[in-house]
C-alpha cells in the first residue's frame, strides 16, 4: 500500500501510544496508554481493527511475547512502529504544523 | 479473594471469541488482553464475577470482527493477500454470493429482467416434464413392473397389439405356470338404467374374477368377482366405479346388494371400488368376463380379450415368454395358416400401456420447452456480458493485483447461478401452476386414467437439474470472455475498456441464435394451429347455430335385426319432428363439420388391381329429413326422398370435392358406385345427386371427398339425431331424452351438445399444443428483441465518441440511423435463415402428433419472417435514434 495513505485522527493516536509505551507496547497497555492520556475511552474493537488497519498500511508491525505475569498465559502482541509508520506520522505532523502556524493567538488555551 | 481465585470468562463468552475473533496469535493475543482486563476486575470489586461484563465485551468485540468478515468481502482485493489465501473453498463460495448479490442489487432492472427470462424459461420446462412425468409414471398398482401383457403380435398385420380369442385365452389360462393367473379383459360399453336417473351410458369393462386380485386392488366397500360368477347362468353381478357411485347414487352405501339394470340386464351389485380406480382406460363399471367358447376356427374369429397376469414369484419376464412361446408354438404349429406371421408377445404391462409413442411425444415437447430455456439462458448471458464489459477494466485491475483467472471466472458464474437459483423459484411456481392447468384440461380425456401432473420431488430435482445447468450456461460464455482479456490490453484501451472484449461477435452470435429458435418454435405453432383456426373461422357451408346433436345406439340384444333399427328410427323421427321448437330433425351417421368414417369404394367400369389401391372417401348414411335440416340445396341432380327406403333402387349422393376429384370434367349423375373392398358384397348404388362438402374431413386439411348413401337402404345401429331448433338448442335436450324414452325407457341418449360445441371439441387438444407452443415462441420472440436491443444499445453507447465525430464532421443523420439499423437486421436475418433449417428440422415432428397436412407451409414461415422482422426493427430503432441524437461536442468532451 502506498506511504501517502494519510493516516486518521485514530490511528496517529494509536501509533503515538505505542511510541510512548516503547518496549510495553502490548494491546493491554497501549490502550491505557491512550485512555489515560487522551483522557477517553476506546471500544476494544475499534482498537483492535485499527491496528489490524495499520499494519496492513505497514505502519506497524509485531512480535509475539510473553507476559512476566504468570496469570497471563495467553500470548501477547508487542507494537512496534515501523519506518514506513514513522514517516507518515511525521507527514501528518508536517502538515498540521502548517495549518497552525498563525493560528496560536487565535487557539491558545486560556 | 487471592489473585489466584479469581472466576474463569463465561464458556459462552468464549465461545463467541473463538467463532468471530481471527485465529492464531492475533485472535489469541486479543482474547488475552480481555481476560486480563477481566481478572483485573474482579481483584478490583472483590466478590464479583463480571460475567455480564465480559459477555456483552465479547458480543461487542465479536460483532465487530464478524461485520468485518463480511465487509471484508465487499472489497476482496483490498485485504491482505496472505489472509485470502487461507480462505477455504466454503468462504470463498460465501463470498461469492455475497458479492452476487450486491452487484445484482446495484442494478435491479437487469436482475429482475433476467431471473424473469430464467424463470419462464425453467417454468416451461419444468412444465413440460412434469407433464410428461405425470403422464408417464409407473402404473398405479403394487409391484407395478411385476405385471405383464400377454397376446400376440402380427407381422402380417403389422400389428404387435393382437389380443386373444376365447379359445386362445380358456387354453393359455390353464395351461400358462410363470403367472400366478393369467387375467383378461374385455372393454365393452355399458347402458345404465333404473329408477336412480336417466338413462345413461357408460364405458365398462368385463374383468375375470382374479383381475382384481392380479393388479392387488380390492374393492372399497363390498367384495370383488367369484369365480362361480365367470360361468354363464351364474349369478348377475356388477361392481362400480368411486365416481359413478358418488355420481349417480349420491355415495349411498346401501346400494350394495341393490339391483341394477345393465345393458337391459337387472343386476346386483356387489362392489364398489376405490376412489381413481378405472382400470383398464377410464372405466366406470365391471362385469364378470364369461368367456363364451365360439364357434370360430383356432385362430380365427373375434380376439376381443386383453390378457395380463402377475408374474409368479422368483419368475421372470423371460421365463414368462419362454412358457408362453411353448404353448403358443404348439398352436402355431398345429393351425399354421391362420396363425401366419403370429409370435406371442410377453411384455411388462407399463410398455403395451403406454407405449413408444407416447414417450416420444412427450420427450419432444420437453425439447421443445428446453429451447426457450436455452433463449433465456443465451439472453441472460448476453446481458451478464454487456455489463461484465462495463467492468473489463475493473477487473483487468483486479487481475493485474493478482487475482486469479479462475477467481474472477468464479465470480461471474456466482452472479449467473444466483440468477438461476432466482429464476428456478420463479420457474417452479409457473410449473406448479402449468402442470395444474394442463392436469385439469386433460384429466379424464386420456387413457392414462392414474396421470398426476404436480410438482413432486422428481420435478423438483429435475429444477435443481435445470438452475444448475442453466446458471452454468449462462454463466460460461461471459466469465471465459471478460476473464480472457490481458490486463495490459484493458488498462490502455481508452475506451471505457470495452472494444478490447471484442463482445460484439459473441453477443451477434447469441442474438442470431435466440433469433432462430423463436423462429423455429412460432412457425411449428402455426403450422400446428393453421388447420384448427382455419377450421373453426372458415365457413363450413352450412349454418351451424342452433343445431343439436345427439348419439343413440341400439343394443345387439334387443334389436338384433336391420329391420327393428329401420323401425325404430323412423319411429323416433316422427316423434322428434313432432317436438315443439324442432324446425327440421334428421338421422345421420356423420355430423357436418366433424371428421366422418372412411371407407373404400369401387367406381364401376374402372379397374382396380389389388384391392389396396382401391381409393377411399368419408361416407355417411342419413334418413331423407337430413338436408331439410343441414340446409344445403343440391348442386346437380336430386336429393333423397321418401322413394330411397329399403325397397328403392340403390342411389348414393357424392360431394362435390368427390365430383371433382373422381369425374372431372363430366356429370357423375348416372354413374355407379359401390363401397367395401373387391370382395364387397354391397349394391352398386347409382349417384342421383351432388351436393356442397358439408365439411366431412372435420379439421383435417385434404381428404373432404365424401358420398352419402340412404340410412333405410343400408340401416345402422349407431346414428346421431341432428336437430335445427328455434333458440337455445340445449333448452330442448330434455324433449329429445323424453321422446327418446317413449320409445325405449332403457336407452340412453348421448353426447348431447350443440353442434358447435362438437365442433369446438374437434379442435381442443391440437389448440392447446398450439397455445403451448405459441406461449414458448413468444417468449423466444420477446427475449431475443431484448437482447438485440441490448446489444445495439450498447454497441451505440461504446460508438457515442465515432457517431459523435461522425456528425461534427457533417454524416448525414440517415446514414447513422442507417448503419445502426443495418446491424440489427443483419442479425435477425441470419436468425431467420438458420431458423429455416430448424423449422424444417422441427415441423415434422410436431407435426407428426396431429393428423393433417406436414407439408411445409410457406405462408405460415412468411407471417413469421414478417412478425420478426418487425420486432427486430422494434428493437432497433430505438438505440439508431439515440445515436442520431449524439450532441457531437457532448460526445467529444467524453474522456
Amino acid at each position: 500500500m502506498s506511504p501517502s495513505s494519510p493516516l486518521g485522527e485514530f490511528e496517529q493516536v494509536v501509533l503515538l501510544a505505542i511510541l510512548r509505551q516503547g518496549r510495553t507496547a502490548f494491546g493491554l497497555e497501549v490502550r491505557e496508554e491512550i485512555e489515560r492520556c487522551a483522557n477517553r475511552t476506546v471500544s476494544r474493537g475499534a482498537f483492535y481493527t485499527t491496528l489490524d488497519r495499520l499494519e496492513r498500511k505497514g505502519y506497524l508491525a509485531w512480535e509475539e511475547a510473553t507476559s512476566n505475569d504468570p496469570a497471563r498465559t495467553a500470548p501477547l502482541r508487542r507494537f512496534r512502529v515501523t519506518p514506513a509508520g514513522l514517516e507518515a506520522l511525521r507527514a501528518s505532523r508536517r502538515a498540521l504544523q502548517a495549518l497552525w502556524r498563525g493560528l496560536e493567538e487565535t487557539l491558545e488555551d486560556a | 479473594m487471592s489473585p489466584d481465585r479469581v472466576a474463569a470468562p463465561p464458556r459462552l463468552g468464549e465461545a463467541i471469541l473463538r467463532w468471530t475473533l481471527p485465529s492464531g496469535v492475533v485472535g489469541e493475543s486479543i482474547k488475552g488482553d480481555l481476560d486480563e482486563e477481566h481478572r483485573a476486575l474482579q481483584r478490583s470489586v472483590p466478590g464479583r464475577s463480571f460475567r455480564a461484563w465480559y459477555l456483552r465485551e465479547a458480543l461487542k468485540l465479536g460483532a465487530r470482527y464478524g461485520l468485518l468478515r463480511f465487509l471484508r468481502v465487499r472489497a476482496p482485493f483490498g485485504s491482505a493477500p496472505e489472509q485470502r489465501a487461507r480462505m477455504g473453498t466454503g468462504e470463498r463460495l460465501v463470498q461469492e454470493v455475497g458479492q452476487g448479490m450486491r452487484l445484482l442489487w446495484r442494478s435491479p432492472g437487469l436482475a429482475l429482467f433476467a431471473v424473469v427470462a430464467m424463470g419462464l424459461g425453467i417454468g416451461a420446462t419444468a412444465t413440460m416434464f412434469s407433464v410428461s412425468h405425470g403422464l408417464l409414471r409407473d402404473l398405479p398398482f403394487e409391484d407395478p413392473d411385476r405385471l405383464v401383457y400377454v397376446g400376440w403380435s402380427s407381422a402380417a398385420r403389422g400389428d404387435d397389439k393382437v389380443e386373444l380369442t376365447a379359445s386362445e385365452l380358456s387354453e393359455w389360462r390353464h395351461t400358462q405356470s410363470t403367472l400366478e393367473a393369467l387375467a383378461a379383459v374385455r372393454l365393452v360399453s355399458m347402458d345404465l338404467a333404473g329408477g336412480e336417473g336417466p338413462p345413461e351410458r357408460v364405458s365398462g369393462a368385463q374383468v375375470t374374477a382374479d383381475a382384481f386380485e392380479t393388479l392387488r386392488v380390492q374393492p372399497a366397500m363390498g367384495r370383488g368377482f367369484l369365480p362361480e360368477e365367470e360361468t354363464s347362468g351364474g349369478p348377475d353381478v356388477v361392481i362400480l366405479g368411486h365416481g359413478l357411485w358418488a355420481r349417480r347414487y349420491g355415495g349411498d352405501p346401501d346400494v350394495l346388494g341393490r339391483t341394477v339394470r345393465v345393458n337391459g340386464k337387472d343386476r346386483t351389485v356387489v362392489g364398489i371400488m376405490p376412489e381413481g380406480f378405472r382400470f383398464p382406460e377410464l372405466e366406470d363399471v365391471w362385469t364378470p368376463l364369461q368367456i363364451l367358447p365360439d364357434s370360430a376356427a383356432p385362430g380365427e374369429g373375434a380376439r376381443p380379450y386383453r390378457a395380463f397376469g402377475r408374474l409368479r414369484e422368483g419368475a421372470s419376464l423371460d421365463e414368462a415368454r419362454a412358457t408362453f412361446g411353448t404353448v403358443a408354438r404348439r398352436q402355431v404349429l398345429a393351425h399354421p395358416e391362420p396363425y401366419q406371421g403370429f409370435t406371442p408377445r410377453v411384455i411388462p404391462y407399463y410398455e403395451y400401456y403406454v407405449g413408444a409413442d407416447a414417450v416420444i411425444i412427450m420427450i419432444t415437447l420437453v425439447v421443445i420447452a428446453s429451447f426457450v430455456l436455452l433463449i433465456a439462458c443465451a439472453t441472460v448471458a448476453n446481458l451478464l456480458l454487456s455489463r461484465a464489459a462495463g467492468r473489463t477494466r475493473e477487473l483487468a485491475v483486479r487481475s493485474a493485483l493478482g487475482a486469479s483467472r479462475g477467481r474472477i471466472m468464479s465470480q461471474l458464474l456466482g452472479e449467473s447461478l444466483i440468477i438461476a437459483t432466482l429464476g428456478g423459484v420463479t420457474g417452479a411456481v409457473v410449473a406448479w401452476s402449468g402442470a395444474a392447468l394442463f392436469h385439469r384440461t386433460i384429466a379424464g380425456q386420456l387413457p392414462f386414467y392414474w396421470m398426476d401432473c404436480r410438482i413432486d420431488d422428481t420435478v423438483l430435482a429435475f429444477v435443481g437439474l435445470l438452475v444448475l445447468a442453466a446458471g452454468v450456461l449462462a454463466g460460461i460464455a461471459p466469465a471465459l470472455r471478460v476473464s480472457g482479456v490481458g490486463a495490459g490490453e484493458a488498462l490502455r484501451d481508452g475506451d471505457r475498456g470495452s472494444s478490447s472484449l471484442r463482445l460484439g461477435r459473441l453477443s451477434r452470435a447469441l442474438v442470431v441464435s435466440e433469433v432462430a429458435l423463436s423462429f423455429g418454435l412460432l412457425t411449428t405453432a402455426g403450422m400446428m394451429a393453421k388447420g384448427p383456426l382455419i377450421y373453426a373461422r372458415q365457413d363450413p357451408g352450412f349454418e351451424s347455430a342452433h343445431l343439436l346433436t345427439a348419439l343413440v345406439s341400439l343394443r345387439r340384444d334387443e334389436y338384433p335385426e336391420a329391420a327393428d333399427w329401420n323401425r325404430f328410427f323412423e319411429e323416433l323421427l316422427a316423434r322428434l319432428d313432432a317436438v315443439p321448437g324442432v324446425q327440421a330433425a334428421a338421422l345421420t351417421t356423420s355430423i357436418p363439420g366433424l371428421r366422418a368414417n372412411t371407407s373404400r369404394f369401387q367406381l364401376r367400369g374402372a379397374t382396380s388391381g389389388t384391392g389396396e389401391d382401391l381409393p377411399q372417401t368419408r361416407i355417411g348414411f342419413v334418413a331423407p329429413g337430413f338436408f331439410r335440416t343441414v340446409g344445403p340445396d343440391a348442386v346437380e341432380g336430386r336429393l333423397f326422398n321418401e322413394a330411397d327406403d329399403a325397397d328403392g333402387e340403390p342411389v348414393v349422393i357424392v360431394n362435390r370435392s368427390f365430383a371433382q376429384r373422381f369425374f372431372p370434367g363430366e356429370s357423375p349423375l348416372g354413374r355407379q358406385i359401390r363401397t367395401g373392398g373387391l370382395e364387397s358384397e354391397d349394391a352398386w348404388a347409382t349417384v342421383v345427386g351432388v351436393v356442397p362438402d358439408l365439411r366431412m374431413n372435420g379439421q383435417e386439411p385434404g381428404r373432404s371427398e365424401g358420398i352419402l348413401l340412404p340410412l333405410y337402404q343400408r340401416p345402422q345401429r349407431s346414428v346421431n339425431l341432428l336437430l335445427r331448433v328455434l333458440g337455445d338448442p340445449l333448452e330442448l335436450a330434455p324433449l329429445v331424452r323424453a321422446a327418446v324414452a317413449e320409445l325405449d325407457p332403457d336407452l340412453p341418449v348421448s353426447q348431447v351438445r350443440t353442434l358447435r360445441a362438437a365442433m369446438a371439441d374437434e379442435t381442443r387438444p391440437a389448440l392447446m399444443f398450439f397455445t403451448l407452443l405459441m406461449i414458448c415462441g413468444s417468449i423466444a420472440l420477446a427475449l431475443a428483441a431484448v437482447g438485440l436491443f441490448g446489444v445495439l444499445a450498447f454497441s451505440v453507447r461504446r460508438r457515442t465518441r465515432e457517431i459523435g465525430v461522425r456528425i461534427a464532421l457533417g454524416a448525414e443523420v440517415r446514414s447513422v440511423l442507417w448503419g445502426i439499423l443495418r446491424g440489427g437486421m443483419a442479425q435477425v436475418t441470419m436468425g431467420l435463415v438458420a431458423g429455416v433449417f430448424l423449422a424444417l428440422a422441427l415441423s415434422p415432428l410436431v407435426g407428426g402428433l396431429f393428423p393433417g397436412d406436414q407439408r411445409v407451409d410457406w405462408g405460415v414461415y412468411g407471417m413469421v419472417t414478417a412478425l420478426m422482422l418487425g420486432t427486430g426493427l422494434a428493437a432497433s430503432l430505438i438505440p439508431a435514434t439515440r445515436a442520431v441524437r449524439v450532441d457531437p461536442v457532448e460526445a467529444l468532451r467524453r474522456e
